[in-house]
């Protein structure tokens, strides 16, 4: 069931937290709704389900407009953040509250021998516990169940606020594998809200970037990464620092690390002589010792930092001049790693991208 | 939210009805009936009694605290129980028994005994709360800054624990203004029984509204003054807050203080229940009353039962939107909802007859008439356990129920309703306890021929019938023995653990984790 919203507005008595909501989820697929705390994504979502009165603008599912209509109408399944089972219910009757009253009561005390709940549980790993209460289950049993009292009813949508934040890091990945698995083997479009950089771009097919109340850029996860639609959005995905530079003829840019061809996206929007930050991803870049003289032409600067990552690590490189940009260089190997104070050179590899410089922002920050 | 404003309109109706009967009076006739000096007399009896009755229990509940906290008594877990149970013991029940016991005894001081007795757990649970909360570590900071113990405890301890002491203080001021059986069967004159005098005397309704303005007035202020004070006390406590150790005293000093503890509980609910039993074993007329009191029992059951679950359920909307809306007009609605809190039972009763005679003649002294009194009065008590029990159910719980198809009623009652049960069924079994005790509404509002507990002690103490009375007050100390143990039980919950649980082997336990690690 497709989901359109169009220039929706809401807010909580203050100024608007959605300012203007243009968003388009596709019949089945899983849209990431990516932002920092603040952005406005668990708003929209609460607006979605009809759980939050926008002030303005329309909410459609599968054509139709739902705007007016109260959020039991809308057949949208809510997995919210910390799951809010029900806690007087097990684990089988919270599969169930979803289901029409007259299959409940057939069923009484034993709603598991209900096929859709049977096959719910099963589909998620559940079946041995139908009879465990709530408190029972750890945080991710918990939050299964929240996905299977959701799907029960078969809905058209299913809406996820952070749903896996307070799972701690190991189990968080398997919970998140499961439960995409889980929609796509149940064939349901989804909304999954998240402030987590590389859960959207892990799990979901296209992602939506919400900035200010604003949808600033809604892709598929690798055109997201690689060519971010404007500054805030390439800086809040990380991996990548900014440098200013100048488009030039030939579909090229040229910065402090000299000229660098242009990915075509770029190339096509941005006009020659157009102020930009180009997007360095740490991997785009390759470092060098430099030798004590010092090579002229070639750019050079000085580590100032290395963040280790494990089997891989990330060094913060300044460039040698006034003000001059940190660049982000992802090291492909630790063993040679620079240390701080080490000189160096910087070359960079393949197209780059680049997004149009804002007034205020001249000069790259990296993160 | 529609409900709610009902509710909180309905329950704001006596104090406009009596603003206006005072207000028939005119300016100054009002005058004249609060300067004549039987009323200048009724008002200073009030006012040394509440003095003297915040005084008392100022200082002992301060001090019983204190102990009750910071000393290493012997049993901890059961002294914040034990003090708690003096609630049990209504005050005109206590002062019934030490008449029965010593009939020539009455009078100011006796009444001030009684009444500080009765009323020193609102200060007790209130300031063990703070003190038990109350973080050390600030304490220890002080120390370490070159503050000695006691001007460190001075500095940092008691601006923690002098809002709780003060706003239960201003509680004592509360009960001991609104209170109308103790004075009465002690024979002390205050506003209460001035005018629950006038009312039952007379044809005259003007009169007592002033009078009961004047009493509405007073008690009002002890209310805004017990908000204020909370609201110092609340919003200070550190997430991470240390409990204090005990102070170090001698074995013998903490067995004296728990003798001393011991004495003030059996003075409290030991001795006037002893002193009922003794009168119920000596009286040969009680056993004639035996179908009296069974009658009595039968309508305060069912009394309290209608009044219960009337006002749990009228107390729902508005508990809920205060939970779940919280805002400026919620608040409004939640003070208007809560104006019974603050409405002595006699001005309620003198309201509310104005009232049903204006409206509906044949509703005076009736059932009817009587419930409204109780709904009214007891309502706050059912407010604050239903919004407590609502907010203990997450919002998302009822915003999954709405995404799976429920409709704003049923999600309520299907997702939030079992969870909340427990808190609704709280506030049910303190309201029907409150509804058993009440005298002063009961005694204006009951339809002829109609007795409760209350009115049965009270008629039969009025008659010298002392014997045939103490069964009656035995059964009332045992009603409210279950609001006490259920206050018992939420300070529990907030006491760290060597006066919840029970005094672990520690050492051992230590010992063993030392081992493991």
């Amino acid at each position: 069931m497709s989901l359109r919203t169009t220039g929706l507005r809401a807010g909580h008595g203050g100024a608007d937290v959605l300012d203007g909501v243009d968003l388009v989820a596709r019949e089945g697929e899983v849209l990431a709704v990516l932002g920092p705390s603040g952005s406005g994504k668990s708003t929209l979502l609460r607006v979605v389900a009809g759980l939050h009165r926008p002030t303005a603008g329309a909410v459609e599912l599968g054509g139709r407009d739902v705007t007016a209509e109260p959020p039991e109408r809308r057949g949208v399944g809510l997995v919210p953040q910390d799951g809010a089972l029900f806690t007087h219910l097990d684990v089988a009757a919270n599969t169930a509250f979803g289901l029409p009253r007259r299959d409940r009561l057939r069923l009484g005390r034993r709603p598991e021998r209900h096929p859709r709940v049977a096959e719910l549980l099963d589909l998620l790993g559940l079946a041995d516990l139908a009879r465990r209460m709530p408190h029972e289950l750890s945080g991710g049993q918990q939050q299964r169940v929240a996905l299977a009292r959701a799907l029960a009813p078969r809905p058209r949508l299913v809406l996820l606020d952070e749903p896996f934040s307070a799972l701690d890091a190991g189990l968080r990945n398997r919970v998140r594998d499961d439960v995409v698995a889980a929609l796509r083997a149940q064939g349901v479009g989804a909304l999954l809200v998240t402030h987590d950089q590389d859960e959207a771009l892990q799990c979901a097919d296209r992602v939506a970037v919400l900035h200010r109340g604003r949808v600033a850029q809604l892709s598929p996860p690798r055109e997201l990464w690689e060519e971010p639609a404007d500054a805030w959005t390439a800086r809040f995905l990380g991996g990548a620092a900014l440098v200013a530079g100048v488009v030039e003829d030939g579909a090229a840019v040229r910065t402090a690390l000299g000229a660098h061809p242009l990915r075509p996206v770029a190339a096509a929007a941005l006009p020659r002589g157009a102020r930009v930050e180009v997007v360095l991803r740490a991997e785009q870049v390759g470092l060098e010792a430099a030798p004590a003289t010092g090579t002229a032409g070639a750019p050079a600067g000085e580590v100032v930092g290395v963040r280790y990552l494990g089997h891989t690590a990330v060094a913060q490189v300044r460039l040698d001049g006034p003000a001059g940009p940190l660049v982000a260089v992802r090291l492909s190997s630790v063993v040679d790693a620079p240390t701080a104070g080490d000189r160096c050179h910087l070359a960079v590899h393949g197209r780059v991208h680049a997004v149009a410089a804002p007034p205020e922002l001249r000069e790259g920050q990296p993160r | 939210m529609l409900a709610a404003g009902g509710v909180a309109a309905l329950a704001a109706v006596p104090l406009a009805q009596l603003v206006l009967a005072a207000a028939g009076a005119g300016p100054a006739r009002a005058a004249a009936l609060l300067l004549r000096p039987r009323t200048v007399d009724l008002l200073t009896g009030s006012l040394v009694l509440v003095l003297a009755t915040c005084a008392g229990a100022l200082l002992l509940g301060t001090a019983t605290a204190w102990a009750v906290v910071r000393l290493p008594l012997p049993a901890p877990r059961l002294w914040p129980v034990l003090v708690c149970l003096p609630l049990a013991v209504p005050s005109y029940v206590a002062a019934f028994a030490w008449r029965a016991t010593w009939p020539q005894v009455h009078g100011f001081w006796p009444l001030v005994l009684v009444m500080v007795l009765t009323t020193t757990p609102y200060v007790t649970v209130p300031v063990v709360a703070a003190l038990a909360q109350a973080d050390h570590s600030l304490a220890e900071v002080a120390r370490t800054l070159g503050r000695g113990r006691w001007r460190a405890a001075r500095a940092v301890v008691l601006p923690q624990v002098l809002p709780a002491a003060g706003a239960g203080t201003l509680l004592v001021a509360l009960y001991a203004l609104s209170d109308f059986g103790a004075p009465a069967v002690l024979r002390h004159e205050t506003l209460t029984t001035g005018v629950h005098r006038l009312l039952t005397g007379g044809l005259d309704r003007t009169a007592p509204a002033v009078l009961a303005l004047a009493l509405t007035a007073l008690a009002l202020l002890c209310v805004a003054g017990e908000r204020w004070a909370r609201r110092l006390g609340s919003g200070r406590r550190s997430p991470a807050a240390r409990a204090a150790p005990p102070v170090p005293v001698h074995r013998t000093t903490a067995l004296l203080v728990a003798f001393a503890l011991a004495a003030v509980a059996a003075a409290s609910v030991l001795g006037p229940l002893a002193a009922l039993g003794r009168r119920m074993l000596t009286s040969e007329r009680y056993s004639a009353s035996a179908a009296d009191l069974v009658g009595a029992g039968t309508t305060t059951l069912a009394l309290a039962a209608v009044a219960a679950t009337a006002v749990v359920v009228a107390a729902v909307p508005v508990g809920h939107l205060a939970a779940r809306r919280p805002g400026r007009l919620t608040a409004a609605l939640e003070t208007a909802a809560t104006t019974g809190h603050a409405l002595p039972g006699v001005v309620v009763a003198l309201a509310l007859a104005g009232l049903w005679l204006a409206v509906a003649p044949a509703a005076y002294q009736t059932a009817v008439a009587l419930l409204s009194a109780y709904a009214v009065l007891f309502l706050p008590k059912a407010l604050g356990t239903t919004r407590t029990a609502v907010e203990q159910v997450p919002v998302a719980a009822q915003d999954a129920a709405r995404a799976l198809g429920c409709g704003p009623v049923s999600a309520w009652l299907r997702a939030v309703l079992p969870r909340a049960l427990p808190g609704l069924a709280a506030g049910w079994v303190l309201v029907a306890a409150a509804v058993s005790k009440e005298l002063p509404a009961t005694l204006v509002l009951r339809p002829a021929g109609m007795d409760t507990l209350a009115t049965e002690l009270w008629s039969r103490t009025s008659l010298g019938a002392y014997g045939a009375a103490a069964p009656v007050g035995v059964v009332l100390v045992l009603v409210g023995l279950v609001p006490a143990l259920l206050l018992a039980r939420s300070l529990r919950q907030q006491l760290p653990g060597h006066l919840r649980r029970a005094p672990a082997p520690a050492p051992v336990a230590a010992g063993v984790t030392g081992v493991a690690r």
